[in-house]
């Protein structure tokens, strides 16, 4: 059992490490995937889809580490 | 797909990556073996590999075989994978770069896997278990990041699936040999920064075709993938001034651990 739970997390931790990140990485997707749908007669807006995705990838992991960084600050001063 | 394509976006970033989880690896089945002998902890790698190839194959070969008629499903389902396991990879770089969390060190890893080994005792018989299992269990561990990442850069397609197993293969062979040579942790293989460049290659490739996968077409084609790795690149390095002006004076991590 100990194996297999190791393995399991093994598998879990390949994908998940930080579950905002996990989670807004799909929540892009989701968002991109409307904006496709929504947009899907006018080509020259579907086109900008790609794009949206990188920057809403890139605002999400840029805030993810801001956040990172301020814990880690304040755990340095406290400690 | 054309032979040098297949290189670049499966061979190149599956021989780094595998380099990386290879490397932590052989530290142990190292440990293993000088502590306890070979015997155990070479058979414990050779079942390990063969259960990754037993992986590989289980869901590579649908791969191959269903890729034409389930193209834009396996778009969007190996770019949220590679999304996922990227960006985890890029945030983790960038925060051991920034000095927030202390670099990988196979040196000192290798030294308490010794003093763990030691703690389990000698051996008692001719066969040896627990070295067998405690090589075959981080083969496997480290190994699935392999297997993952050989499946989901072969997605796209036969060739594709040959030259990302061929770059894990080389990998292999490439830290075997030079183990081999060194006899000891291969600690100055630059692991950061090469987990970086991968991190960076798969969320390129995920972006690339998690849009495909929900019909977005992009209209550089080909050529957007090199605008999406610049500007990864390029959000990577303000990340890290970011990070790195952000931690007081000196707070870095000078403790080289885990």
């Amino acid at each position: 059992m100990g194996f297999l739970a190791a393995v399991w997390e093994n598998v879990y931790g390949l994908l998940v490490d930080d579950g905002s990140i996990a989670l807004g990485t799909v929540g892009a997707l989701v968002l991109v995937g409307l904006w496709s749908w929504a947009t899907a007669a006018q080509p020259s807006m579907a086109e900008l889809g790609g794009p949206l995705l990188f920057v809403l990838l890139m605002s999400l992991l840029l805030a993810n580490l801001y956040r990172t960084g301020q814990a880690a600050a304040r755990r340095r001063l406290d400690g | 797909m054309s032979p040098l394509l297949a290189i670049t976006i499966a061979a190149l970033p599956a021989f780094v990556a595998s380099v990386v989880e290879l490397v932590e690896a052989f530290t142990i089945v190292l440990a293993v073996g000088t502590t306890r002998g070979w015997r155990a902890p070479l058979w414990g790698t050779v079942a390990a590999v063969v259960t990754l190839g037993l992986i590989v194959a289980v869901f590579g070969a649908p791969l191959i075989a269903y890729h034409e008629q389930v193209s834009q499903s396996f778009h969007l389902v190996v770019g949220v994978l590679l999304l996922l396991f990227g960006m985890r990879w890029l945030r983790k770089a960038i925060l051991r770069f920034a000095g927030i969390v202390a670099l990988h060190d196979e040196e000192l890893i290798y030294q308490r896997e010794v003093a763990e080994l030691r703690a389990q005792g000698q051996r008692t018989g001719r066969w040896d278990n627990i070295g067998f299992w405690f090589s075959y269990k981080a083969v496997l561990l480290e190994g699935l990041e392999v297997a993952f990442i050989v499946v989901a850069l072969g997605a796209q397609g036969g060739a594709a699936l040959q030259a990302s197993i061929l770059g894990a293969v080389a990998a292999f062979v490439v830290t075997m040999v030079a183990g081999a040579l060194l006899r000891r942790p291969l600690a100055f293989v630059p692991e950061n920064w090469m987990k970086f460049v991968v991190g960076a290659m798969l969320t390129t490739f995920g972006i690339f075709w998690g849009a495909e996968g929900l019909g977005i077409h992009w209209p550089l084609g080909e050529l957007s993938l090199l605008l999406l790795a610049l500007g990864i690149f390029a959000v990577s390095w303000i990340c890290v001034r970011m990070l790195t002006g952000m931690l007081p004076a000196g707070a870095q991590v000078a403790a080289r651990n885990i």
